[in-house]
């Protein structure tokens, strides 16, 4: 074999011009997979971060019926514990869960505010517990100005949101907003800091003040509309989701509360995860494309080396051999192409993964969609893409190799030897 | 040059008989091309002994090549049958006559057909190697056993020369060097002069003759060039895909 390998690697130098144009096809379809995939990572792990971050938490527990409520901000579905025991024992049995690292409890409400010019601004109200938010940590570092509602009537309010009311740092502002049993109430708030997240949708509509403050002013003591439930990764949330339910089977006994883990909330985040896979076929395909380049050299090379093909035989290389001889050339030419591949794709990545690519049109788009994706994409740069696109590479044009070393090691040998070159 | 008489020929096949390393049995070969077929070899009787240095000679397309492909176990016979060693080729397949061919001969090529991106020694031991790896037991000593057969053909100097920095003639010796190195039963030589000059050819046919005589090594050609002939044990004249003549010297 390694006589063989040895022919196969010299070989690679009767013909320079042609091997290099070959690595070339390689080099340029692994870059563009390592490119690509990383891009789809990147915007993917983006995406699914800022879902489970915002919204999601790595598993969300709500009461089953919140989840069609949920856009009409209804104080109906409010979660008050196990058998209605209330929701700081429950958090402390769920914070009992191996699988549980930390819980974030938010009571989610809609509001108003009644400006001048007759103008009403609509809005959601987030009660938060400053600790766990802390802990969390998203909030504390997109509060561009000022600090985090600790306690009573203190409001952390969006950037937009702030235009809109026309106030700043240390103004009150009154809304308006309906509590548990439907009365309208009003209430005079203090804004102590200015979330910027960067999307219009938080920044523009939300606000938040301490848990207890909301849980008085609503009438829902003791209760929450949702919690973020957080584990040491993301990867773990089919296991925290599995613990969850068995602790509401175990504790509740209905199926009141539903504890889901984050791929499994959202339709969006299901769909990104079908394109994952999907992808992987067209990462394939695109590798394929490569090949073409590899094959016709490699047919253009047996042509050539008929004879030398029949002198092999003729020594007593069986056809299994000489199918190695052929194949092992085009896999030397996968390998070395898959690795300037790698290397041109992971430093494209490199660079792209700090600077991002900004396409200002796809920027336009996504800012009036209702979706949690960034504007701009940041590819990932890591050594599993690396790997996983060099893997696919080397083995990819390998086994289409297989084709035209075949036909060389069928070639009959007689035939062979008096070929006329 | 001597023709046999009917007594020594009687002696000579009772030898043959006891030492047959090559038998063809009524051998035809055709070949098929569309609708036409071609009577390449028209039934060929034929016994070669172990030592023997035989030259196959005739003009072009009389069955010279067809014949020695046979003998090579680089083809199957059409009807008849050939014993190579004791294998009868016809029940072998690929793989088979890919083995009998590894282990019992060796081939020189008019146009020599050494590898070009392998040294003149490096191609003489891929040979070695190939038996070895094949039949899973390690040669002993290959680079030893490569290099000496190089000396034994005068190239002792030029172990690391690649093909093209070689002349015919040097070439030639390697490819002769190629097909002695794993010491086989038989070495089948294709028209090795033809692209030598007359010098060259002499010293080329000096060295297989050495070589058979050291090592007992069968040899057979196929040639148009008189001097081979000259060199010959036994000429067999082809024509038409039958042996016309036979002579013993």
């Amino acid at each position: 074999m390694k006589d063989l390998f040895k022919i196969a690697w010299r070989n690679l130098n009767r013909n320079k011009v042609r091997t290099v144009i070959a690595i070339l096809a390689i080099t340029t379809v692994v870059a563009i997979v390592v490119f690509s995939r990383g891009l789809i990572l990147g915007f993917s792990d983006n995406t699914y971060d800022l879902y489970i971050d915002n919204n999601l938490g790595h598993a969300r527990i709500i009461q089953s019926e919140y989840r069609n409520r949920e856009a009409l901000l209804s104080l109906d579905y409010g979660i008050d514990g196990f058998q209605g025991a209330g929701l700081e024992n429950m958090l402390l049995e769920i914070k009992e869960l191996e699988e549980t690292e930390y819980i974030v409890p938010r009571l989610k409400f809609g509001a108003l505010y009644g400006g001048q010019a007759n103008e009403m601004v609509r809005m959601a109200g987030f009660g938060i517990d400053p600790v766990a938010e802390k802990r969390h940590g998203l909030l504390l570092e997109e509060i561009n100005r000022g600090r985090m509602p600790e306690e009573g009537n203190e409001i952390l309010v969006g950037v937009g949101l702030l235009d809109k009311l026309k106030a700043d740092i240390g103004d009150q502002v009154t809304f308006m907003f309906t509590n548990y049993y439907q009365s309208l109430q009003g209430r005079t708030f203090t804004i102590v800091g200015v979330r910027e997240s960067g999307f219009s949708e938080f920044d523009d509509n939300f606000f938040y003040l301490p848990l207890t403050t909301v849980q008085s002013m609503l009438g829902m003591e003791d209760q929450a509309t949702e919690i973020m439930v957080f584990s040491t990764s993301r990867d773990r949330a089919e296991e925290l989701e599995e613990s969850l339910a068995i602790l509401f089977q175990e504790r509740d006994g209905t199926d009141n509360y539903s504890a889901l883990a984050w791929q499994r909330t959202d339709p969006i985040l299901e769909l990104f995860l079908e394109m994952e896979s999907i992808f992987d076929f067209i990462y394939i395909a695109i590798i394929l494309m490569g090949t073409i380049a590899v094959i016709s050299t490699l047919k253009m090379i047996i042509r050539e080396r008929i004879t030398e093909i029949g002198m092999m035989s003729a020594l007593g290389l069986k056809p299994r051999d000489i199918l190695k001889i052929f194949t092992v050339e085009g896999a030397l030419m996968g390998i070395i192409g898959s690795a300037f591949g790698v290397l041109s794709g992971g430093l494209i990545n490199l660079y792209l993964s700090r600077a991002g690519l900004h396409v200002q049109a796809y920027a336009d788009t996504i800012s009036g969609m209702d979706v949690l994706v960034e504007p701009a994409f940041y590819p990932v740069f890591n050594l599993e893409n690396l790997l996983v696109s060099f893997i696919l590479g080397a083995t990819v044009v390998t086994i289409t190799c297989l084709w035209p070393a075949r036909s060389a090691a069928r070639l009959d040998p007689v035939t062979a030897l008096h070929h006329d070159s | 040059m001597l023709v046999v008489s009917l007594n020594s020929e009687k002696k000579i096949n009772q030898k043959l008989e006891n030492s047959v390393l090559v038998s063809l049995d009524s051998v035809k070969k055709t070949y098929e091309d569309g609708k036409i077929s071609v009577r390449a070899l028209r039934g060929i009787d034929l016994k070669i002994a172990e030592g023997e240095f035989t030259t196959v000679y005739g003009p072009s397309g009389s069955g010279k090549t067809t014949l020695l492909n046979l003998i090579g176990a680089l083809d199957k016979p059409s009807e008849g049958q050939v014993k190579i060693n004791g294998s009868i080729i016809n029940e072998l397949d690929r793989n088979g006559l890919a083995l009998l061919r590894r282990d019992n001969i060796g081939f020189v090529f008019q146009s020599y057909n050494l590898i070009p991106v392998l040294t003149a020694y490096e191609n003489v031991e891929f040979a070695l190697k190939i038996s070895s790896s094949n039949n899973g037991n390690p040669v002993r000593n290959s680079k030893e056993r490569s290099a000496q057969i190089l000396e034994q053909v005068g190239l002792g100097d030029m172990l690391d020369r690649r093909p093209n920095e070689l002349s015919g003639g040097q070439k030639q010796r390697v490819a002769i060097a190629r097909a002695l190195v794993k010491e086989p039963r038989l070495v089948l030589a294709d028209e090795p002069t033809a692209n030598l000059d007359s010098k060259t050819s002499k010293e080329v046919l000096e060295i297989m003759l050495e070589m058979n005589s050291k090592l007992k090594t069968t040899f057979i050609f196929s040639t148009h060039d008189p001097m081979v002939m000259e060199y010959a044990g036994r000429l067999l004249e082809i024509r038409d895909g039958k042996i016309t003549r036979e002579e013993r010297r």
